[in-house]
């Protein structure tokens, strides 16, 4: 049973989600897309890959909602798990096809303003950082600085306590610090 | 690797830049780490920049692909395992908890004992092997092995001392007094037991009983055979083996001046089985015993001709006439040895 009105109303809108009801489903990409999109992209780092990945995940909501696998209670915590699912396919894949292109940047700079280079430059040291990280911890801080949840709506995603997801939180910043100490 | 004085205060810190408070103002409260909390907290700040908004463009294309999509994935077959659907999932997954309900039940069944609550279940197991069963050999081989079975469930009750009645075929191997031997199973008389015809050593009987306490009690006897004509002593390679005991034999004495007469048929024999078929060794042996085991499915009108009867010592291709499926063949082996009188 829903706790609160938000929930009973993502659990409504669930429902006309399965029927295929083009309102319902309309509804349910305007309501979640920019997040899913955000949360992506703050784990790739490329405008145009984290497009395709998002409209990954909706093509797949699409599927689960025909074949009866979609969520029973929650369309916001089955986007999150499948976004995080898309994304570590899409670095396997890239890993297999291109072992190198996981150090280098996804975009060439040669043709970018100084400026905006070196902010890429910045960008690819941290999610070279990132990706030394546990699943976990790249997941948790996709969700609380990416799409900007809040340690509750975080913990209540994850199925954690909201200390732990301050603890997984302070460790990856520490540890993502200390990766990149010493560099500009 | 933090310490945890630190870790606490580093959450405390990040909790504190969420709700918006200065940096430095965070970093004043914690000054004794102020050094090592300043890079962590500007690496939070960082990370809040790191993601991408969407733009309106993206978004708008975005979602109208998505409607698209909706339709066509609406419209297209969903995969194969969910095709069975509507009022057929139901009925498919009814058969199939059934289908493996029977395979269970099987399963335990092969341990069940008469008694058990799954002997029932055994029992209709075995007679539907033996209907499906495709040629008589096979259900003949079938037949013989639930004998076993049934004489091995019979040691098991006994055992237990488990209390069951039970019914076997076996040949009567001994019967001192009141305790016979039947099939390696020491079967007690009692006053009791109904005997439906005599029945006596070498004979193929079938047994109702009791296990009751560890014993085997008769209720009654129903010999399947005939009674053995003679009585004569079986040289022990030809003594018919636990084994040949659904495949009755008539034991025929043939003497020369004798007109044997019709024997009976019996009704279970098939066919006489090659394995006691009198072998060339056999008849060479000077004790002159007519062998025992002469299937008396020989034609009634054929009276042997005791100056023809050379079987298979005399024989050069001795190999044919151990062949069962020859009648006249079999009818020679006792001969030969009479004759030789």
């Amino acid at each position: 049973m829903p706790d609160t009105v938000e929930q009973y109303d993502e659990l409504q809108l669930l429902r006309r989600a399965e029927s295929f009801e083009r309102d319902a489903l309309s509804e349910v990409h305007e309501r979640y897309y920019s997040d899913i999109f955000r949360y992506i992209s703050f784990r790739v780092q490329d405008y145009d890959t984290t497009a395709d990945l998002t409209s990954d995940v909706f093509e797949r909501l699409l599927r689960a909602l025909r074949d009866r696998n979609a969520p029973r209670n929650t369309i916001r915590g089955w986007l999150y798990g499948t976004a995080k699912h898309v994304v570590q396919d899409f670095f396997r894949q890239l890993q297999r096809q291109h072992p190198e292109a996981l150090s280098e940047n996804l975009a060439s700079d040669d043709d970018l303003p100084e400026k905006q280079a070196e902010q890429n430059w910045h960008a690819r040291q941290l999610n070279e950082a990132m990706r030394r990280l546990t699943e976990e911890q790249q997941h948790v801080l996709a969700m609380r600085f990416g799409q900007g949840l809040s340690i509750q709506e975080t913990a209540a995603a994850l199925n954690k306590s909201e200390g732990s997801v301050k603890m997984l939180q302070a460790r990856a910043v520490a540890a993502l610090t200390e990766q990149l100490q010493g560099k500009p | 690797m933090m310490d945890k004085a630190f870790e606490d205060k580093l959450v405390m810190a990040l909790d504190a830049l969420e709700r918006g408070e200065p940096l430095e103002s965070i970093l004043a409260q914690h000054h004794e780490v102020a050094g090592r909390l300043r890079p962590m907290l500007e690496m939070a700040h960082r990370l809040e920049q790191h993601a991408f908004h969407p733009g309106t463009f993206t978004q708008t294309q975005a979602h109208g692909r998505f409607l698209n999509q909706a339709a066509d994935v609406q419209t297209r077959t969903a995969p194969t395992r969910w095709r069975v659907g509507g009022l057929w999932r139901p009925i498919f997954a009814t058969l199939f908890s059934l289908g493996m309900g029977i395979v269970a039940i099987g399963f335990l069944a092969r341990s069940a004992v008469p008694g058990d609550a799954l002997y029932g279940a055994k029992q209709t197991i075995e007679q539907a092997q033996l209907l499906m069963a495709n040629d008589p050999s096979a259900a003949e081989a079938l037949q013989q092995q639930l004998n076993q079975t049934r004489l091995a469930e019979i040691a098991a009750l006994l055992s237990q001392r488990r209390t069951a009645e039970v019914t076997f075929e076996g040949l009567v191997e001994n019967t001192a007094a009141t305790v016979w031997m039947v099939e390696g199973l020491s079967l007690t008389i009692q006053p009791s037991t109904i005997m439906t015809a005599p029945a006596g050593q070498g004979q193929l009987v079938q047994v109702r009983a009791l296990t009751l306490d560890g014993q085997l009690l008769a209720l009654r006897i129903t010999p399947l055979t005939a009674p053995p004509a003679v009585t004569a002593t079986p040289t022990p390679t030809l003594a018919p083996t636990p084994l040949a005991t659904d495949e009755p034999e008539v034991l025929v004495s043939v003497s020369p001046t004798a007109t044997p007469s019709p024997t009976p048929s019996p009704t279970r024999t098939a066919s006489p089985t090659p394995t006691l078929t009198p072998s060339p060794t056999a008849t060479a042996t000077p004790t002159r015993t007519p062998t025992p085991t002469i299937t008396a499915t020989a034609e009634p009108t054929a009276p042997p001709a005791p100056t023809d009867d050379h079987g298979g010592g005399d024989d050069d291709d001795g190999s044919d006439d151990s062949g069962g499926g020859s009648n006249s063949g079999s009818g020679k082996g006792g001969g030969d040895d009479s004759s030789d009188d």
